[in-house]
């Protein structure tokens, strides 16, 4: 599970409660809620995906080549009026607040440009889809 | 879904993007990545392995190009340079309406819609087999839903011509599943 994933009640706190049910108390629940038999569980994630060192190394590299091989300064502007110093110092989280403030304030300014600017692409004929085979 | 034998189609809804390029950024230095930074990276690699061909929605192109003027310019740019914009396609208007009447969110039923009528730049495909989203509110209403959109989707298509009576409905599952069968 990532931390990305939101639900509508406090899942984890209703988690905590029923840990510390007894038997007979959680027993009484599933006859509450019978559902709770049918539903599969997800499974929780074994290894968090990582991409290969080699993956890494090689975003490093292009990413510094395309600075002009000049490596960044934390004093550059960045996001959300802070520099990359001032951001990479925040906690994760407030990281995050400011990513998600920036991205919605770019999507409100170009949302009316894209409704305006809406036309079909042209598709071929035999245009291939996806998950099969090129018809004959 | 099966191991396919070409690149899977994906389309990454806008906070894949996102974290793609907060991850991208993180590698002109060494902070470490978060996990959903290193899932949208790994999306990257398969891609330039070739297992994965990985399309944007227009306006996540859009976004992304109003922010590269002033925020973390290589990062999106280095995006963009791996991932291809999936154009929207004859009827998605109209599927993106039924969606809706489904109570499907204006911003899902146009993402939905684009994964099903959405084309390359040279129109060569159509539809995606895979929604990547970290959205799990998207995921499990589309999962609970599937056989009610089903049967209203083989209803509109009926009418339809070549080929978009053969555009297909997508998968639309977190990114680390869709990556599992593909790495």
């Amino acid at each position: 599970m990532t931390e990305e994933i939101k639900y509508r009640i406090p899942i984890e706190r209703v988690a905590r409660i029923i840990r510390e049910m007894s038997a007979e108390e959680k027993r009484y629940l599933v006859y509450l809620v019978p559902e709770l038999r049918e539903v599969e569980p997800l499974k929780p994630a074994e290894q968090p995906l990582r991409p290969s060192k080699e993956f890494l190394a090689q975003l490093r590299q292009e990413m510094l080549e395309a600075r002009g091989g000049v490596p960044p300064s934390d004093d550059e502007p960045f996001i959300g009026g802070l520099t990359r110093g001032e951001f990479y110092r925040l906690p994760e989280e407030e990281q995050e607040a400011i990513w998600d403030e920036v991205w919605a304030q770019a999507e409100a300014e170009v949302e009316k440009s894209i409704e305006a600017d809406y036309r079909e692409h042209p598709v071929k004929p035999d245009a291939l889809i996806a998950g099969q085979k090129r018809r004959p | 879904m099966s191991i396919p034998s070409s690149p899977t189609h994906l389309l990454l809804d806008k906070n894949v993007a996102r974290k793609s390029v907060s991850g991208l950024d993180k590698m002109t230095e060494v902070f470490p990545l978060s996990d959903t930074e290193s899932i949208a990276l790994c999306i990257l690699e398969q891609a330039a392995k070739g297992k994965t061909r990985p399309f944007i929605a227009p306006e996540s192109l859009h976004i992304l190009l109003s922010l590269e003027r002033t925020v973390a310019s290589h990062s999106i740019r280095s995006f963009l340079d791996q991932v291809e914009v999936l154009y929207r396609g004859r009827y998605l208007k109209r599927w993106a309406r039924r969606l809706r009447r489904m109570n499907f969110t204006r911003e899902d039923a146009k993402l939905l819609s684009l994964a099903t009528f959405g084309t390359d730049e040279a129109g060569e495909i159509l539809s995606v087999s895979v929604i990547v989203t970290f959205d799990q509110r998207l995921i499990s209403k589309y999962a609970h839903e599937l056989a009610v959109i089903r049967g209203q989707f083989e209803a509109m298509m009926a009418g339809l011509e070549p080929p978009f009576c053969y555009a297909r409905l997508p998968e639309v599952i977190l990114p680390q599943k869709a990556l599992g069968p593909i790495q």
